[in-house]
């Protein structure tokens, strides 16, 4: 038996294999609500069993064995060993706190989250019943460079030349990271045929998952209301429910920005070797996803040894999977190069001397900002600031020890500008065809860092003073350190 | 920023209704994107007019590509589309590297497919119809 059904049975084997992964590596990190616990565990799933699977397909395609034998094999055997950690016995260190209590209107928002997610689910099948290979990029790069690699070892290396793309500026992405295109090449592989059932499947993971971390992670430290609060203002961002059937990276890649900086800040918070190599492990990811991994890979490692000092080894050496597949990737098989930069430094020089050229880059990510809802008065940059206005923040010192969270996030923004000002394709459609998408994947983790900011719905009593202003009732387990102690811590929208 | 207790479940609720709103309207504009308009890009109209050239040629095979559309944004796509079409197959643009032994005509209206193929030194070995031609390069 092959094709859509096998393929499928691949994806959820991947998922369990990532969910084994997250458990082992998050298991009891959090004492919040069970719901919040098993989400987490599975959302992050959902990056780590991809990811697994399509480095481990990169491996079995450069050692020449890549076939249904050997890509079931390879899961099968992953997934043991992750169950073996998973369910190992053993001490576990004193979880962290989550806010007590609950908010008597959760159930309210529970409703909503429900009829959200329907209507995501709805525009998703939409798109994806008439449009079986994703969007433009879909079919033009990560669908076609999958059907390259899933050929096999008589064809695998041409997913990596310039040829792919008639070497047309726009068209033409040899080094393109792999996570994506690697992933779907090895559930067809393990299907014996290409199918557009993988791929759809695949998008709709990436795209729940991204959905789900945000929720949980944000319940589990900031309490359920906050959390669906969050799933509710990223399910009216119409960038998100547009773009989820489109089959791009972009998703998998604010899945690795996120599930970092949500791990990352727990690790700091709990001290947890574990969750420290976790965040790495999601941070490695990021280059492997797209090219904008690497700033955002680059200025995270810089935070972590800045913040955690010593215990960022783990983070390092967690993010090492992700890394050296892709330098692999970019120095032994990729053949040619984007042709969309100056080949001069003189080139290069003048598009920096074109003031009109930052201030049109400038415009271009505000309206791509507004954008980001499709209606003005449900816009979810007004929702989350209205939530905020009624909740509070936290205190000034508690809001300085979260910000640092946003120094990743602002190096891809600063990087995704600098490509823009240099780009020699056509400015106004290098930007129309991707600033919504760059914004996108900064999004869930601005999102994240937002409610993080936000006092708890659940610390709210009758008759509560409205200026006493109090930080969030979770408390790092004892012996833990608190966050902020030194050394511990082809596409625009009509 | 201070609390203000008393308006947290309104506001809340509110944000609640919004972002549904918000939600379902996002579901609208999608739907109406895509009806009447299936296939916008011609990708499975291309799986199936070039399925006989995939069957005829094997999967390591190495292509030229005619077409009598301009490279703008139409002929792009239908490029494009071949390629997703015939993967692993790789197509080559004319003028991207030696033509290859075989190529495979993409042509979006009737006409003299056979010219169209002389004139790059290429010879018809099947014409599968709707615009789907099959070269083989003509011997010296």
């Amino acid at each position: 038996m092959g094709g859509a059904p096998t393929g499928l049975a691949g994806i959820v084997a991947a998922l369990v294999l990532g969910w084994l992964v997250a458990r082992w590596l998050l298991g009891g990190a959090w004492a919040g609500a069970r719901w919040s616990s098993t989400l987490i565990q599975i959302s992050l799933g959902a990056l780590f069993g991809p990811a697994i699977v399509s480095l481990a397909c990169f491996l079995l395609l450069a050692a020449g064995i890549a076939n249904s034998a050997t890509v079931w094999g390879a899961q099968a055997v992953l997934i043991a060993g992750a169950a073996a950690l998973a369910f190992r016995p053993g001490q576990r260190k004193a979880p962290l706190s989550a806010p007590t209590g609950s908010w008597p209107w959760n159930w309210v928002l529970v409703i909503a989250v429900a009829l959200g997610l329907a209507a995501l689910l709805a525009a998703f099948y939409a798109t994806s019943s008439v449009n079986f290979d994703g969007d433009w990029d879909a079919f033009s790069i990560w669908n076609v460079r999958a059907r390259y690699l899933a050929g096999g070892e008589a064809t695998w290396k041409r997913a990596f030349v310039a040829e792919v793309g008639g070497r047309m500026v726009g068209a033409s992405h040899p080094g393109y990271p792999l996570l994506l295109s690697a992933f779907v090449a090895a559930e067809w592989i393990a299907g014996g045929a290409v199918t557009s059932a993988v791929n759809i499947a695949a998008s709709l993971l990436f795209a729940l998952a991204v959905l789900g971390v945000l929720v949980s992670s944000i319940g589990l430290r900031r309490g359920t209301a906050l959390g669906l609060l969050a799933g509710l203002a990223f399910l009216a961002t119409d960038t998100f429910v547009s773009q989820a059937p489109g089959q791009y990276s972009d998703l998998p890649a604010a899945l690795c920005f996120l599930a970092s900086l949500v791990l990352w800040e727990s690790a700091l918070s709990s001290g947890s070797k574990r969750l420290f190599a976790a965040a790495g492990f999601a941070a490695g990811l990021a280059p492997w996803t797209k090219n904008e991994g690497w700033p955002f890979l680059i200025a995270f490692l810089a935070v972590a040894i800045w913040r955690a000092r010593g215990a960022a080894l783990w983070t390092v050496m967690g993010s090492l999977p992700g890394v050296l597949a892709t330098i692999a990737m970019k120095a032994w098989l990729v053949q040619g190069t984007e042709a969309m930069f100056p080949t001069t430094s003189r080139q290069a020089v003048s598009f920096l001397a074109q003031p009109a050229r930052w201030w049109a880059i400038a415009q271009a990510f505000v309206h791509g900002l507004w954008q980001l809802g499709a209606l003005p008065w449900a816009h979810p940059i007004l929702l989350v600031a209205a939530v905020a206005f009624v909740a509070g923040v936290i205190p000034r010192p508690e809001r300085a020890t979260r910000a640092w969270l946003l120094i990743p996030v602002a190096a891809v923004f600063a990087a995704d500008y600098g490509i823009f000002v240099l780009t020699t394709a056509d400015l106004t459609w290098h930007l129309g065809t991707s600033v919504d998408r760059l914004i996108l994947q900064m999004w869930p983790s601005l999102l994240f860092v937002a409610f993080l900011l936000v006092q708890p719905l659940e610390d709210v009593k009758p008759g509560t003073n409205a200026s006493a202003a109090r930080g969030s009732r979770a408390r790092p387990a004892h012996g833990a350190k608190l966050a902020g102690d030194k050394a511990v811590s082809p596409h625009t929208r009509a | 920023m201070k609390r203000r207790p008393a308006a947290i479940p309104a506001v809340c609720v509110a944000v609640a209704a919004l972002s549904v709103l918000g939600a379902l309207h996002s579901y609208q504009i999608s739907s109406s994107q895509v009806e009447g308009r299936p296939d916008r890009f011609g990708v499975a109209s291309a799986e199936t007019r070039l399925a006989a050239i995939a069957e005829r040629t094997p999967p390591t095979a190495v292509l030229s590509y005619i077409s009598d559309l301009p490279m703008n944004d139409a002929g792009t796509a239908a490029f494009l589309a071949a390629q997703h079409a015939l993967a692993p197959r790789m197509l080559l643009l004319s003028g991207t590297g030696k033509p290859a032994d075989l190529a495979v005509g993409n042509f979006a209206k009737a006409g003299d497919f056979a010219a169209a193929g002389a004139n790059l030194g290429y010879d018809v070995v099947q014409d599968f119809g709707q615009g789907a031609v099959l070269y083989q390069r003509r011997r010296p």
